[in-house]
């Protein structure tokens, strides 16, 4: 057809068009947010939606290119870096059809992609090191293929991005099982070799150990892994694993690192004391596991260390196990209550002088919250344990990321209310809510001396000054979907607190002053979808 | 003569008419009561005819066949006798001067004889005017003339994807106007415009709708190829104004915003009249299907889709802003005019 004729046909009918983007309807996942912004993956049209602020309630919007049929959104534990992982155009039809790919982007001091990983299939699965030295990408039965290896895990590092990834297969030692979870340690002394840290591959029924060291090469690292299978319970069952923790070696008390495993369905534990490996193996390291029973089967593990040494110490029922990994002896300590979570809050009060440990007991069943003083653990009658009724059940205890407020923790109770614990004095603060469920947060960064409370699909929230425990009571003029606190970008020194709303296919924000947030004070932005679409 | 003798000679002639009238009437004349032809006045007595009879002593009273009378030379036909009795007054001269039925002392009597009358004549056709060529350009070159099209406009604006699915502005278009000048098959007509239309779509599934008003004021210079068919080219600077509409779900209602700009069309068509009279001063109105195309320029603007309501929209709502809108592009229109 000859131009005018072409013309006339688009003139006539009405032949030209628009792109399609502008047909879709808004899709996303869960928003998600770094230091200075918040991520909205706009999943139908395979861009991160950045929201920024410079301040003065302003609201700026930023749009990136991620990969096609996006599976996993992380921000790193610095809040540097946005992670998104794609599956890309699955079966791939034609050369140019997209792959798989791993998105990484930063946000300052502008928002942009700063590194693209291509793979050959799919992966779902995404762990990221709270160092921020590598990334872990595995199959999940999300990732549905012809011919799939369960155990194929992808390794990036991180730390030397002009690095390709790392493609293994996980030895699970047999059995059909397949990651699970991921654990990556701190450095580690390792017996005959430098520091060093490890990946830690949960399966069904095993657990292997993978050498991060930078100092081996990638077949190296894929030939020295170590596997070692869960061991049967008392019923005949192989056993799962349900946590791993790990120690690094003592030097003054002739400790090497070690690590251990709780089994979900047995009285033992699983010590895992890493050796001095054979002469002439080109491993690091080697493991010699060793079963000790704790009376019952533990809720919680942690290595601890106390008046007598390193222990790892297990809650059971009522009682904690401390066991001597050296002789596997066990010390039962009673606790006057079921705690069933452990968390050691050492740094934040200080280590004793004698590089004791302190812990914070907590339970899902009791309303109760326990200090342990492990430097006392042993040899005292009370073995240091302090107790505070709080009135209501644990859930979970947050940290609160900032570096003003170190004796500070969040205790979440299974009725919606919810604890600021300062461990120092030691007090308990309520905070009582209206029976809603309320969703925590804080700024990522841990600038805000903040807490942010609010409601999924109410109106209302609350942001509560961790200095005077006054909570401020904000409303929104549409239902919340998330609540966030950023940095200001563009070198603004102050906050910038973002209230999203989504309704009708669409994503609006709510933006107040986070360091004095005002009802009386906010912007309403909508219509943030639209921002960017293409056009022919 | 007397107002008396004046009104018997009135009735005699009446009634003589009237007897003749109805001696003639025959099958499928007009029936009684149907327009009649005047009386005739009777022709004058030929000068060799020979003398008339005696008139009776009296009126008649009724009609007399047609008879060979030929009326006295130098008498005009004498009047009724009861009739002259009648006539009191002493304007003898005057009434032989005004009554010339009036009969003479001693002549014959004179009878009347209905004259014959030809049936009324049928009403000559009249042409009309308006149907004889001229062979005159006229009116089908200078006229006003009043149109009412469609015009589709293709509009590849980014500013447009949120309202259109097609890049199509498709706009009723109203225009009226006058022939200036014309000058052999050449002339300059002045339009006014007006194109509006609107369209509604939607922006990944919120409600969008817009509405485009372009007015203009044309100069159309025209060429006749024929007296019923031109071709022409048209400048229409002017302005357009356009009206945005948003279902904003996300903050509970509408947004709206709207904007003015400089506009001009720049096309060329051809328009053939279907009717119409070839006499090119006939005074009848005309009717003409036309077709132009050409380039509508429009400027660019802003788009800050406010809320509609702001009582109902979230305090401090900031506008949302989508790309510039520029309605501009080719055109094509369809019209139909008419003219006088």
């Amino acid at each position: 057809m000859t131009k005018p004729y072409a013309l006339l046909c688009l003139l006539l009918l009405g032949c030209g068009g628009r792109p399609e983007a502008w047909d879709q309807a808004f899709v996303t996942s869960d928003p998600v947010a770094l230091d200075n912004s918040v991520a909205v993956i706009d999943t139908s049209q395979n861009r991160a939606l950045v929201l920024t602020s410079k301040g003065g309630l302003e609201l700026d919007l930023s749009m990136l290119p991620v990969g096609q049929n996006v599976t996993a959104v992380q921000a790193s534990a610095d809040g540097k870096r946005l992670f998104v992982l794609s599956r890309g155009v699955s079966p791939r039809r034609n050369p140019d059809d997209e792959r798989p790919r791993l998105t990484l982007i930063e946000t300052d001091p502008t928002p942009r992609v700063v590194r693209t990983y291509e793979f050959n299939d799919p992966l779902s699965g995404l762990v990221l090191d709270e160092k921020n030295e590598w990334a872990v990408l595995y199959v999940t039965t999300h990732d549905s293929r012809p011919v799939s290896n369960p155990n194929e895990i992808v390794l990036i590092d991180l730390a030397h991005p002009e690095r390709d990834y790392i493609p293994m297969t996980v030895q699970n030692g047999g059995g059909g099982g397949s990651p699970q979870s991921f654990l990556i340690t701190s450095e580690l002394t390792m017996p005959a070799a430098p520091p060093r840290r490890l990946l830690v591959v949960e399966t069904q029924n095993s657990v292997t150990l993978i050498d991060l060291s930078e100092s081996i090469d990638d077949d190296t690292r894929r030939a020295t892994q170590v596997t070692i299978p869960m061991p049967a319970n008392q019923q005949g069952v192989t056993g799962t694993p349900g946590e791993v923790v790990f120690h690094d070696a003592d030097a003054t008390r002739g400790l090497g690192a070690e690590l251990a495993v709780r089994l979900t369905q047995d009285t033992n534990v699983l010590l895992l004391p890493l050796v001095t490996p054979a002469d002439g193996s080109t491993r690091a390291f080697r493991v010699e596991p060793n079963l000790v029973d704790v009376g019952g089967i533990p809720s919680s593990i942690h290595f601890v260390n106390t008046d007598d040494g390193v222990r790892l110490a297990a809650l059971v029922s009522s009682n904690a196990v401390l066991v001597d990994s050296a002789t596997s002896n066990t010390t039962v300590v009673a606790l006057s209550k079921t705690f069933t979570g452990i968390t050691l809050v050492t740094d934040a009060l200080g280590a004793g002088s004698d590089g004791t440990d302190i812990a914070l007991l907590w339970s899902t069943s009791a309303p109760t919250i326990g200090l342990w003083t492990l430097g006392r653990a042993i040899g005292s009658a009370l073995h240091g344990l302090e107790t505070l009724d709080i009135g209501s059940s644990v859930q979970a205890v947050l940290d609160v990321p900032s570096p003003d407020f170190p004796t500070s923790k969040i205790l979440v109770s299974g009725s919606g209310d919810f604890f600021v614990l300062d461990l120092a004095v030691p007090r308990s603060s309520p905070m009582s809510t209206n029976g809603s469920r309320f969703d925590l947060t804080f700024a990522p960064d841990g600038q805000s001396h903040r807490l942010w409370a609010y409601a999924p699909e109410g109106y209302a929230f609350s942001s509560v000054d961790l200095e005077t425990l006054n909570p401020t009571s904000l409303t929104t003029q549409r239902p919340i979907w998330r609540v966030f606190d950023i940095a200001q970008s563009a070198g603004g020194t102050g906050r910038t607190a973002i209230a999203l709303h989504t309704a009708g296919g669409n994503l609006a924000a709510t933006v107040f002053d986070a360091l004095a947030p005002d009802d009386g004070n906010t912007r309403f932005y909508s219509g943030l979808a639209f921002g960017g679409l293409p056009h022919d | 003569m007397t107002d008396r003798s004046r009104l018997t000679s009135a009735l005699v002639l009446a009634f003589a008419t009237a007897s003749a009238t109805s001696a003639l009437a025959a099958p499928g004349d007009p029936p009684p009561g149907a327009a009649v032809p005047p009386p005739v006045k009777p022709a004058a007595p030929r000068a060799d005819a020979p003398a008339p009879s005696p008139p009776p002593s009296a009126a008649p009273t009724e009609a007399t066949p047609p008879a060979a009378a030929p009326a006295p030379a130098t008498a005009a036909p004498a009047a009724p006798a009861a009739k002259h009795d009648d006539d009191d007054d002493d304007d003898d001269a005057k009434d032989a001067e005004t009554s010339p039925t009036a009969p003479n002392e001693g002549a014959p009597a004179v009878v009347l004889k209905p004259k014959e009358l030809s049936s009324p004549p049928a009403a000559p056709e009249q042409p009309n005017p308006n149907s004889i060529d001229d062979g005159q350009i006229g009116s089908h070159q200078t006229h006003f003339i009043v149109s009412i099209g469609w015009r589709q406009a293709f509009v590849k604006n980014a500013g447009l994807d949120p309202f259109s699915k097609d890049d199509s502005v498709p706009q009723f278009s109203l225009s009226a106007g006058r022939t200036l000048l014309a000058s052999d098959k050449l002339s300059l007509v002045a339009l006014a415009l007006w194109d509006t239309g609107s369209m509604e779509s939607t922006a990944r599934g919120a409600k969008t709708s817009l509405v485009v008003n372009r007015l203009t004021l044309g100069a159309e210079g025209r060429y006749h190829i024929f007296r019923r068919f031109y071709a022409f080219g048209r400048v229409a600077p002017g302005a357009l104004n356009w009206n945005a509409t948003l279902a904003d779900n996300a903050a509970g209602g509408e947004r709206t915003a709207n904007a003015w700009s400089f506009a001009t069309d720049l096309s060329a068509g051809a328009a053939f009249e279907f009717a119409g009279d070839n006499r090119g001063h006939s005074t009848r109105p005309r009717a003409w299907v036309g077709f132009d195309g050409g380039y509508g320029f429009a400027g660019s603007s802003k788009v800050a889709l406010e809320p509609a309501d702001d009582a109902s929209a979230p305090v401090r709502t900031q506008p949302l802003t989508f790309a510039d809108l520029a309605v501009r592009g080719p055109f094509i229109r369809f019209s139909l005019n008419g003219t006088y």
